[in-house]
């Protein structure tokens, strides 16, 4: 594994960015041949599917992929040397309007123990950077930003914004949340920025399907204790 | 020689096994026959907002090139059972029963990778691989709607050591042509199936996405005006009627579909 580790770079991602902040699978290059892969160790490392360099840059030029101006290296955290095992890498993204409003203006050079290195993508219009870690970095990374976006929501529910930009908040920290619990705080929050009316189909379409087992009663009991709590304190 | 040519002769000699070939022919077939097809689409968000909700026929240069060389029809493309990141950020799968409603074809490779300038697919082909030679294997490979199935099976059992290993693993055994050995990846084993007319995106039985999509989609969904009751359902409606795999989205949306393919095929 770790020849296989010091052979590879990583040189983009999966898709393109198409909202505020999110993770996709990293896109390597084989030093040897240049090959290219998308990195998703679903099925073990064995079964990467490779493309020569001009495939690359077809997908890039339409969008499929995301490459980076220059390189970075593996996460030497995917590889557990006694035990031989892979962890899944990771690259995340975002632009400087989420962080912001996450209260995380900078951007951590360590994260979990791990280092990150960002690169700033040169051909987006909105600012975004990226980085790669393992795929628990990278989880822990964006619940943390999440986390500091709820605490937006709620200081900005008390001061009586409008609901318009609770709204937003409430959907950056969508974007960002990607623990169950998480993702739980910031629907009840998104749901209290929606107009009421809309709520039930995002109940019925979305958070009914992602928490299986809450009943829509349940919803909103949680919701109206959420705000009253909010609201008194 | 397409890699289905004679195929109850070739598995006769080694590497194959005639009795263990026709030991899993039986399950080949219950697979083949229930694989739905799916589409990996990276222009979704287009589809919804377009008034038929189709997928259209490809558009890209490289893929209407490979279809006059081959002699096909402007085509819409789906992988049997297989779902491939590089296609885009959704993917949608289609029961068998949706082929009844089209025209169209098969091989059991990716076509256009196969008469690609770049050569995507490694054949080796009489009295060259070039294009010409490529173009006559693409024809000769070429499977009609109705008969795709049956060869599917038969592939199956016949170059695969079990039936999931055409989503595990790749082919045990080579054909002369070498569209099985070790320089390909699983394009050259993927059975590709193309309608020749746009697929309405309402008939799928199931979809993944990326979060990206997901995150795209929850917005668009809000932003629309309430449903009064008896009304028709909007286009988003309908397109959240079928519940996503995975509700939030994920980056791994190809190996949860093609998780959910193996459960529907029973493997």
């Amino acid at each position: 594994m770790n020849s296989w580790s010091s052979e590879l770079e990583i040189v983009g991602f999966n898709g393109r960015p198409l909202v505020e902040c999110g993770r996709a699978l990293p896109v390597a290059r084989r030093k040897a041949d240049r090959k290219h892969c998308v990195i998703d160790l679903t099925n073990g490392p064995e079964n990467l599917q490779w493309y020569p360099q001009e495939v690359a840059d077809g997908f890039a030029n339409e969008q499929r992929w995301t490459l980076f101006g220059s390189p970075v290296n593996l996460p030497k955290n995917c590889f557990d040397e006694t035990q031989s095992r892979v962890q899944q890498p990771m690259v995340v993204y975002t632009n400087q309007k989420l962080l912001d409003n996450a209260d995380r203006q900078f951007l951590p050079e360590m994260w979990n123990k791990e280092y990150l290195i960002w690169k700033k993508l040169t051909n987006s219009q909105d600012d975004f950077q990226t980085t790669c870690g393992t795929s628990s970095c990278i989880e822990t990374l964006m619940n943390d930003w999440a986390d500091g976006l709820l605490k937006r929501f709620d200081a900005m529910l008390r001061l009586g914004r409008d609901s318009d930009y609770l709204l937003r908040v409430a959907d950056f920290a969508l974007c960002a949340a990607i623990d169950r619990p998480v993702r739980w705080e910031v629907y009840l929050r998104y749901s209290l920025a929606q107009k009421p009316d809309k709520v039930e189909r995002t109940f019925n379409t979305l958070i009914g399907r992602e928490f299986k087992g809450v009943t829509w009663e349940a919803f909103i009991e949680s919701r109206h204790k959420l705000s009253d709590v909010l609201l008194s304190g | 020689m397409p890699v289905f040519t004679n195929l109850e002769t070739r598995i006769q000699n080694a590497p194959f096994n005639e009795v263990e070939f026709s030991r899993r022919l039986p399950n080949s077939q219950v697979v083949a026959s229930a694989t739905p097809l799916i589409h990996v689409e990276g222009r979704f968000d287009n589809i919804i907002a377009s008034s038929l909700q189709e997928i259209p026929t490809a558009e890209s240069a490289n893929s209407q090139k490979a279809e006059d060389d081959l002699g096909y029809q402007r085509s819409v493309y789906f992988f049997a059972g297989r779902a491939c990141h590089r296609f885009g950020s959704v993917a949608l799968a289609f029961a068998p029963d949706c082929e009844a409603k089209h025209t169209g074809s098969a091989t059991p490779f990716d076509s256009g990778g196969l008469v690609h300038p770049n050569k995507y697919i490694q054949v080796k082909l009489e009295p060259d691989d070039e294009l010409p030679s490529r173009i006559e294997y693409g024809k000769a490979s070429t499977i009609s709607l109705t008969e795709w199935r049956k060869v599917f099976a038969q592939v199956l059992a016949a170059y695969f050591d079990s039936d999931v290993s055409y989503w595990t693993d790749r082919p045990a055994r080579f054909d002369p042509e070498e569209l099985y050995g070790a320089s390909n990846s699983y394009e050259a084993w993927s059975f590709e199936v193309r309608f020749y007319e746009p697929q309405t995106i309402h008939e799928r039985v199931a979809w993944s996405t990326d979060e990206s999509m997901m995150n795209q989609l929850r917005p668009l969904q809000d932003a629309q005006p309430v449903t009064i009751p008896g009304d028709p359902p909007s286009v988003l409606d309908r397109v959240f009627e079928v519940s996503p795999l995975d509700p939030a989205g994920s980056p791994t949306f190809c190996a949860t579909m093609e998780l959910w393919v193996k459960s529907e095929v029973g493997l």
